[in-house]
């Protein structure tokens, strides 16, 4: 608690004028946090609940469609929709057409179903040509316009809001009817990235773990001297940027690196091993990143443990290793889930590592979101992958607060 | 008997201390190798990034300095990190000061919501940050990239002042108060020097943090905004050549730099 909580504290509410001057002193506080909390709400809480939005809606599709939206949201969706919805169609065709825009829509469409994309440009391009289409005419253009379920998907796509793109990040589509099932195989990527995503994050997590464990530990038993100067070697990376580091390892790992030359020269390989866009040079990247991390907490954990339990153990006649692992390691426990925590947390967002030292195949769910919005242009799908990446974030943080909150161990 | 059993005891914990400092010093050099070995590949006389050297020169160091790519993208990143120091700083400072005198409750909470930048990925930022941005005309322009910056980079200047006030003795502000010195004053003369150096650190913090971003400048950056690591990663992406290691080369220097004005800011804390 702070000295101006206790003194706080101490006083009595005594007069009104005193309660007047802390209503005031409140006030204050409040304007100078006021700054930053407003900043913070607009130019990131606001942004973020956009892109939630965003994952389920898709505007610049809904305002193509703005005369059929009502007509084809009210619609039974059994039998043909009726002249006056065909109509509404036509009409939000041949605009979108003028405006260039009809491969939009039908972009979008074929994503729904991907038979409808031709039928569909097909259609827009005579309702822009005079003298223009009439519903008997929308209908026999093409087969597929007498089949309700090709008006079933425009119905959907002209949706204010949408679950497909969620659906879609765990491999999940609707089908004709309406009930939620797995998409074809050659279409189902989500649930192997995410797979990929917590595997190579778990893996990091239990590399860093084995290799920062014996190091806090070393480096605790050494002189005061000796520990910063080791440390050093922690913090020098640690000050680095990502991209450095990941740049250095590229340059490391290639066929003619360092460590293959090394390697090479103690005769331990014949010809150089392929390291550099392969999945265990992005978890040698990310190990070395990471490392710091996982580290730390469990260096500062080590350093408060008093030494007289492990030599009560010892005195009262266990081994040295059974002293370790049932008197010292325990005591470590808090900092290794919080160093541990930390790194598997971080590890879900890796974005430049994967990109720079990995292949196709070793791309985690960062990759996805900046997938879907330069290369596919699909901002509602980017911004699904990147909801389920934040949903992930959020529920291992809330555990991490758990292992490091003091308030939530005092009720555990 | 007993004493060669309790010899050997002794000769296989020597053994077992032994093969613990060798693998201890080897992840320490698994640490420090990478950063260590662009440095000298910078210097390299050939378009190479094997040793050993072919023989050593600035010429990568003059490519650096007279390509135009590189010029533009080390200004857009002193501009925009400075930028986001001077805006980051003193709002971070402020809230952590506010933030203090807040009741326990109501400071948790705010405090959370303050540092919540801190816990999203970056990437979710940075597509939450486009989306917005490009609907009000910041995507592609320095006041976006500095805004965003600014976002990333308060949360730890509000950590490093908070921590720096934990000590703070806050009778002080009630003896300034009853010698008749007004709130700004109060803060200008009697906090603001006793908290100096975190205030610097949290600067620092601030400067770090936008220097080395990539990946909201990677989303919401132009052309016109490229940063030196992005367009670094650009050059890792397409052609590596030493010119690649002068700028990591330039970015180790400068993290080396704040670092070290960090640990000075903190030598001369009075707590």
């Amino acid at each position: 608690m702070t000295q101006a909580a206790i003194i706080a504290s101490d006083m009595p509410p005594a007069s009104p004028a005193a309660d007047r001057s802390g209503r005031r002193k409140r006030r204050n506080a409040l304007l100078l946090v006021l700054p930053l909390l407003i900043f913070t709400l607009v130019s990131f809480v606001a942004p973020i609940v956009i892109m939630l939005a965003r994952g389920v809606s898709e505007p610049e599709i809904t305002r193509l469609l703005p005369l059929s939206r009502g007509p084809l949201a009210t619609w039974d969706g059994t039998a043909l929709p009726s002249d006056d919805t065909l109509a509404a169609v036509i009409a939000d065709l041949a605009a979108a057409q003028r405006q260039r825009q009809a491969a939009t829509i039908a972009k979008r469409l074929a994503a729904i179903r991907s038979d409808l994309r031709q039928p569909l440009l097909a259609a827009a391009r005579a309702a822009a040509t005079p003298p223009g289409l009439t519903p008997e005419g929308l209908l026999a253009l093409d087969t597929v316009w007498r089949d309700p379920a090709s008006w079933r998907a425009l119905a959907e796509l002209a949706q204010p809001f949408t679950d497909r793109y969620l659906l879609q990040t765990l491999d999940l589509t609707r089908n004709a009817s309406g009930e939620i099932v797995s998409v074809p195989d050659n279409q189902a990527i989500f649930l192997a990235a995410l797979g990929r995503t917590f595997g190579i994050g778990l893996a990091v997590t239990l590399i860093t773990l084995v290799l920062g464990y014996p190091l806090a530990y070393f480096i605790c038993q050494q002189s005061p001297g000796l520990q910063r100067f080791m440390l050093l070697f922690v913090l020098l990376p640690f000050w680095t940027s990502v991209l450095v580091r990941t740049a250095a390892w590229l340059v490391v790992l290639q066929t003619n690196g360092l460590v293959n030359d090394t390697l090479m020269a103690l005769h331990v390989i014949g010809e150089p091993l392929k390291l550099v866009y392969t999945r265990s040079g992005t978890i040698l990247g990310m190990v070395h990143i990471q490392l710091p991390f996982t580290l730390l907490p469990i260096y500062s954990v080590m350093q408060t443990i008093s030494p007289v339990y492990v030599r009560a153990a010892r005195s009262l006649g266990a081994t040295p290793t059974a002293a370790f692992w049932r008197v010292y390691v325990p005591q470590t426990l808090p900092g290794v889930a919080a160093g541990c925590l930390l790194t598997f947390i971080l590890c879900l967002g890796y974005y430049i590592t994967p990109a720079i030292l990995g292949g196709p195949a070793d791309q985690m769910l960062s990759y996805y979101v900046a997938y879907y919005l330069n290369n596919e242009i699909n901002w509602s799908m980017a911004a699904a992958v990147s909801t389920v990446l934040l949903v992930l974030t959020i529920l291992f943080y809330i555990a991490y607060s758990w292992f490091t909150d003091p308030t939530a161990k005092a009720t555990r | 008997m007993n004493a060669t059993a309790s010899s050997n005891e002794a000769v296989s914990t020597r053994i077992f201390r032994a093969l613990m400092a060798v693998f201890c010093i080897a992840v320490l050099l698994f640490l420090i190798t990478p950063v260590i070995a662009v440095i000298p590949l910078s210097f390299n006389a050939e378009p190479y990034l094997t040793y050993p050297l072919a023989g050593v020169s600035l010429r990568w160091y003059a490519t650096v300095f007279t390509s135009d790519n590189w010029l533009h993208a080390l200004k857009s990143s002193l501009i925009v990190a400075t930028a986001t120091t001077l805006i980051a700083t003193p709002l971070g400072t402020f809230a952590a000061f506010g933030l203090m005198q807040l009741g326990s409750r109501t400071r948790r909470i705010v405090t959370g919501l303050l540092l919540l930048p801190l816990a999203v990925p970056a990437v979710v930022v940075a597509l939450a940050l486009y989306i917005s941005f490009s609907r009000v005309g910041l995507a592609n322009s320095y006041a976006g990239l500095i805004i965003a910056h600014t976002a990333l980079a308060t949360p730890f200047v509000v950590v490093t002042v908070s921590a720096t006030l934990a000590s703070f003795d806050y009778t002080l502000l009630r003896a300034a108060a009853s010698l008749g010195s007004g709130p700004i004053r109060t803060f200008r003369r009697v906090v603001l020097p006793l908290i100096r150096p975190g205030v610097i650190s949290g600067g620092l913090f601030a400067f770090i943090t936008s220097w080395d971003d990539v990946i909201i400048a990677l989303f919401i950056a132009g052309p016109q905004q490229r940063t030196l690591p992005r367009q670094m990663f650009s050059g890792l992406r397409e052609q590596l050549d030493p010119s690649i290691m002068v700028v990591a080369t330039l970015m180790i220097a400068v993290s080396v730099v704040l670092a070290l004005l960090v640990f000075v800011a903190k030598r001369k804390s009075p707590a």
